[in-house]
């Protein structure tokens, strides 16, 4: 106990030592930047940075990486917030309420929850994965493909929750979504499916393009379109309301348990390999809905629909980097280039990480996490006034401003037909959004319906059709899921017998 | 320092006058002329597939030498993903040849492609001009610490199926490693569905599988002891390893008292696998322009830091230079395989 | 309003079946999936459609119906300009021309302030992407020809 509580105060010491918290500050920033941008994200630059690590000492390394790692979805949930353009793919479930609170002259409050949710996440992420160190080991090896078959099935069911009026209809987009997530080759055959001879579809659709597509896309050719400007429905341009960043703030801590229960579900979720932070956030939108008493504010600007999902995708990032530390298997694409920074720093994941030697490190890497959210949250405040004036631009302005990030968010592979992937579902996100149709379904079964099919197979393969007896975490999960769907079925059914006698 | 790292050093100190002398020099003016082209340009060093696998680490790794050994000269990594690699290798064919363009690609994958005629394939591989070899690919078959496989004997007499973690079914690597693992004739069960070494790693580990035919990041989790290594598939020694049976040598490959045929097999992987990550750049480049890229790429893979950083990182365990030109000579012999082994390929390299 | 979506609800049923069809061509593991969902998804639609068949109201005004369907025809003829326009003459040359249209014409903006965003866009692009990134933006068909008998070989 004594050596632990050793190892966690020269972890702290190990990031004090000059010029460590310069690189640290240096990450997040550029973090920040870097999260703005759609597309443009977390691992580019991340790849980008591998060569000048080369030169630096482990401790300013892991400063700077993680550092602007572990703040890559705090900024983006600004711009999800005032242009509705997800800054990270895990921030698309934030414009779904920070958007309409931003129309309804509530910029700042939103931005503010987005921020205070994100830095509460991002510390609730690092403090589990504190705790979680002595048992990292045992819990990875007892997670195998029937329980990420639940977890992904889990994600899945939430398609209910998030379909808005048209529930038969949504959970068909869900369904969509998991048949186009299928497009190209197979993991479980090798056959290629669905790509009718495309080459450029072998690795199957892309989740920015898409995402950017059907969010931002969508938006901007109702800008466009109807050359309106984001303010038009606001009674007053924005002015920067420090009262509204107070409101912000204090919502977050007043639901406190709330912004707790969506960062450990974000934590849960991205602790599984293969899920990103976009089911994260989702998910944990849904929860919130679920538990909310004003399920039908959701997305219309409900404040809890921005805190759930900015809470869940920062916790995320610590969960991504238990499996990473436990056993040197990333979390997620972005933890393999750290992982691979890791390994030539010297720092080799595994047993080593959690002995005495290697804990002063490991607890440095969650220092660095809990930190670089706190100062994130802080500088991208800064940020915020000038941000937010921007949207008060005239849409002669600011529509090609806009357009031309989602396009570049998308250029990120260098291949142009990503973007006319992003103009297709463009155009499908607009239609949607005119009709008020959920697109929220389609990026859920989109992100997990290949994984949903592997672990089946994986899992029918090794443990047959009677997994659920033989694996118990597995069955606890089914149980979870039947209870969800009962709970979402009966809450529905009230709603229109209340509807009913009104 | 053991035997074997102290032949592979020396190996590597005097293979570098011996590659550089043995190519032909194009007249000197000619060289200085393409110096001169090289000046201030920007080459693009492609790597077929994503940022944070082991290609991009060993592009990434050579990027900042190369840059050292062609001065004023930029080298940028373009990622080029799709299509397991034949995206990248299509595109990289029919680039200009003018020297700005390089990849490193994946001798197994090219090769494979090419014999069992897959219809993406819009190369032909012996046309390619070959810069070098940075490394052969190596592979380390290990087994849960539980599991029914303890060693070479209990693999090959197990007392039950030996269940097996799959990644990439159809590719090249896919078909020679199943072509070694078939012809050893133990009763398998494959289990398809990992999407990536890692995962099939992690398989073995908690049990779920018997083995997992990994690579180089199979023997970082031997000599962690995390897995048993059981038998090897490797050209040159892994660190750590050496005690482990080599299904390579011909020591083993004669106690075990293979067929011909199975020998035959196995010696196609080998050599497949000899080749290893290459790097190339599109036909028809002009041999002084080619010249001064592998002079440079032969200057880092010799490069006594340069060698250091990929051990100690692990990306790039041991570096194994080899000229293009042989590179060339070992591509044509195996695109000359005997129809068997061609057949067997086409049918592993289809879909299940 | 009615009838649109019923038209989508349509399509996405068309797409569904057009999977599920392209499903039999392959092996009987690699189409599990794909079946079992593709047939629920298929179901939850139809039910949709006549749901809303039968409940709906007989249609929509003529002018809603109208100014609906010419939106919707803007964002594709937009987004089939704009995807040609990429083909054709690259990342800068379409996103040069289409702001410069854009602004002018549709936003009503001075000609100066179009060439002015316009060029601190494509700036901004360049500098972020090939500077800084090194990533290179889609020269395009058309460059890429005239580049080719620019550039020395």
């Amino acid at each position: 106990m004594l050596e632990i509580f050793i190892s966690v105060i020269e972890g702290l010491r190990l990031i004090f030592i000059w010029p460590t918290p310069l690189a640290l500050i240096g990450g997040v920033v550029i973090g920040l930047l870097v999260g703005i941008l759609p597309g443009i994200g977390g691992i580019g630059t991340l790849a980008l940075m591998l060569p000048f690590v080369y030169k630096m000492a482990p401790p300013l390394a892991i400063a700077f990486l993680l550092g602007m790692h572990a703040v890559c979805n705090t900024s983006g949930g600004l711009t999800s917030v005032l242009f509705a353009i997800p800054g990270e793919s895990a921030n698309a479930a934030t414009m779904l309420d920070g958007f309409p609170m931003a129309k309804k002259g509530q910029a700042a409050k939103a931005c503010s929850i987005v921020l205070t949710a994100s830095m509460v996440g991002g510390i609730v992420g690092a403090l589990v994965l504190a705790i979680s160190i002595p048992v990292m080991r045992a819990v990875i090896k007892a997670f195998g493909p029937p329980e990420f078959l639940m977890m992904v099935t889990m994600g899945i069911s939430f398609v209910g929750v998030l379909s808005g009026g048209k529930p038969f209809l949504g959970i068909a987009c869900g369904g969509l979504g998991i048949l186009i997530s299928l497009i190209g080759d197979d993991p479980v055959t090798g056959t290629i499916r669905y790509t009718f001879g495309w080459i450029y579809l072998w690795d199957g659709l892309q989740l920015v393009p898409l995402t950017v597509g059907l969010f931002a896309i969508g938006e901007l050719l109702e800008y466009g379109i109807e050359r309106t400007s984001i303010s038009h429905e606001r009674e007053s341009r924005f002015k920067m309301r420090w009262d509204q960043v107070w409101e912000g703030i204090s919502f977050v801590f007043r639901r406190i348990e709330l912004t707790i229960r969506c960062a450990l579900i974000g934590m849960f979720i991205g602790a599984v390999p293969g899920i990103g932070g976009v089911v994260a956030s989702f998910v944990s939108y849904g929860h919130a809905k679920q538990t909310s008493r004003l399920p039908e504010e959701f997305g219309h600007g409900n404040p809890e629909g921005v805190l759930a999902p900015e809470a869940a995708n920062n916790a995320k990032e610590g969960g991504a980097l238990i499996p990473t530390i436990g056993f040197g298997i990333p979390g997620s694409a972005a933890m393999a280039i750290i992982l691979a920074a890791f390994m030539i720093l010297g720092i080799k994941p595994g047993p080593e990480m959690l002995s005495a030697q290697g804990l002063p490190t490991t607890f440095a890497i969650v220092w660095t996490v809990a930190l670089a959210n706190v100062l994130g949250a802080f500088i991208a405040l800064s940020w915020v006034p000038l941000m937010a004036r921007v949207t008060n631009l005239r849409p002669g302005i600011l529509v090609p401003l806009v357009f031309v990030l989602a396009i570049l968010g998308v250029s990120s592979r260098g291949y142009p037909e990503d973007i006319l992937m992003a103009l297709l579902f463009g155009v499908v996100g607009y239609v949607m959004r005119m009709m008020d149709l959920p697109r929220a379904p389609v990026i859920l079964g989109f992100v997990l319906g290949r994984l949903f099919e592997i672990n089946l197979h994986l899992t029918l393969q090794i443990y047959g059709p009677s997994f659920l007896l033989k694996r118990p975490i597995a069955f606890v999960i089914m149980l979870i899921i039947v209870f969800t769907i009962f709970w979402e079925i009966r809450s529905r059914l009230k709603e229109r017998r209340t509807e009913g006698e009104a | 320092m053991e035997k074997s790292k102290i032949f592979f050093f020396l190996f590597i100190v005097f293979t570098l006058p011996i590659i550089i002398a043995a190519r032909p020099i194009p007249d000197k003016a000619k060289i200085e002329s393409a110096r001169a082209f090289f000046k201030d340009k920007s080459i693009e060093f492609v790597v077929p597939y994503a940022p944070g696998g082991g290609y991009d680490g060993k592009a990434r790794l050579m990027q900042r030498f190369l840059e050292k050994y062609l001065p004023r000269v930029k080298v940028l990594v373009k990622n080029m993903p799709g299509g397991g690699s034949m995206v990248a290798t299509n595109q990289v064919y029919v680039a200009r040849p003018n020297g700005l363009t390089i990849a490193i690609l994946s001798g197994v994958g090219i090769v494979a492609n090419q014999i069992a005629e897959t219809p993406v394939v819009k190369y032909d591989a012996t046309k390619f001009t070959y810069l070098g070899r940075i490394d052969t690919e190596k592979r380390v078959l290990i087994a849960g610490l539980n599991s029914k496989v303890k060693d070479l004997d209990t693999l090959l007499k197990p007392t039950g199926k030996v269940r097996q973690a799959l990644t990439g079914p159809g590719s090249g690597s896919y078909a020679v490693t199943q072509i070694v693992l078939s012809s050893l004739g133990f009763p398998r069960e494959d289990i398809l569905g990992y999407q990536s070494s890692k995962e099939a790693q992690m398989a073995v580990i908690r049990g779920e599988t018997d083995i997992h035919l990994s690579g180089t990041e199979g023997a970082e989790l031997a000599r962690r002891k995390e897995v048993r290594p059981i038998v090897l598939l490797t050209a040159s020694p892994i660190e750590g390893l050496e005690k482990v049976p080599n299904l390579f040598s011909k020591e083993l490959m004669e106690k075990l008292k293979l067929s011909d045929d199975t020998i035959k097999r196995i010696s196609f992987a080998r050599d497949l696998m000899s080749i290893g990550y290459i790097l190339a750049a599109p036909p028809k480049l002009p041999p002084e322009r080619s010249w001064l890229l592998e002079e440079a790429i032969q200057k880092t893979l010799h490069d006594r830091e340069f060698v250091e950083l990929g051990r100690k990182s692990g990306i790039i365990p041991l570096v194994e230079p080899l000229s293009g030109e042989e590179v060339l000579l070992t591509v044509k012999r195996l695109l000359s395989v005997s129809p068997e082994i061609k057949s067997d390929i086409k049918k592993l390299m289809k879909p299940l | 309003m009615k009838r649109d979506e019923l038209l989508f609800e349509v399509l996405l049923g068309i797409i569904i079946i057009i999977f599920i069809t392209t499903s039999f061509y392959y092996s009987p593991k690699a189409r599990l999936v794909p079946l079992v969902v593709g047939f629920i998804s298929l179901g939850l639609v139809i039910i949709q459609v006549i749901t809303d068949a039968m409940t709906g109201k007989s249609g929509q005004k003529g002018e809603e119906a109208k100014f609906f369907q010419s939106k919707f025809i803007y964002a594709v003829l937009f987004s089939i300009a704009y995807g040609s326009a990429l083909f054709l003459l690259g990342y800068y040359g379409s996103l040069g021309i289409f702001s410069i249209v854009a602004t002018r014409y549709w936003f009503k903006e001075k000609w100066g302030t179009s060439f002015i965003i316009t060029g601190a866009l494509l700036l901004f692009s360049y500098v972020l992407f090939v500077v800084v990134f090194g990533i290179e933006l889609y020269p395009g068909i058309i460059p890429a020809f005239i580049s080719s008998f620019l550039i020395e070989e």
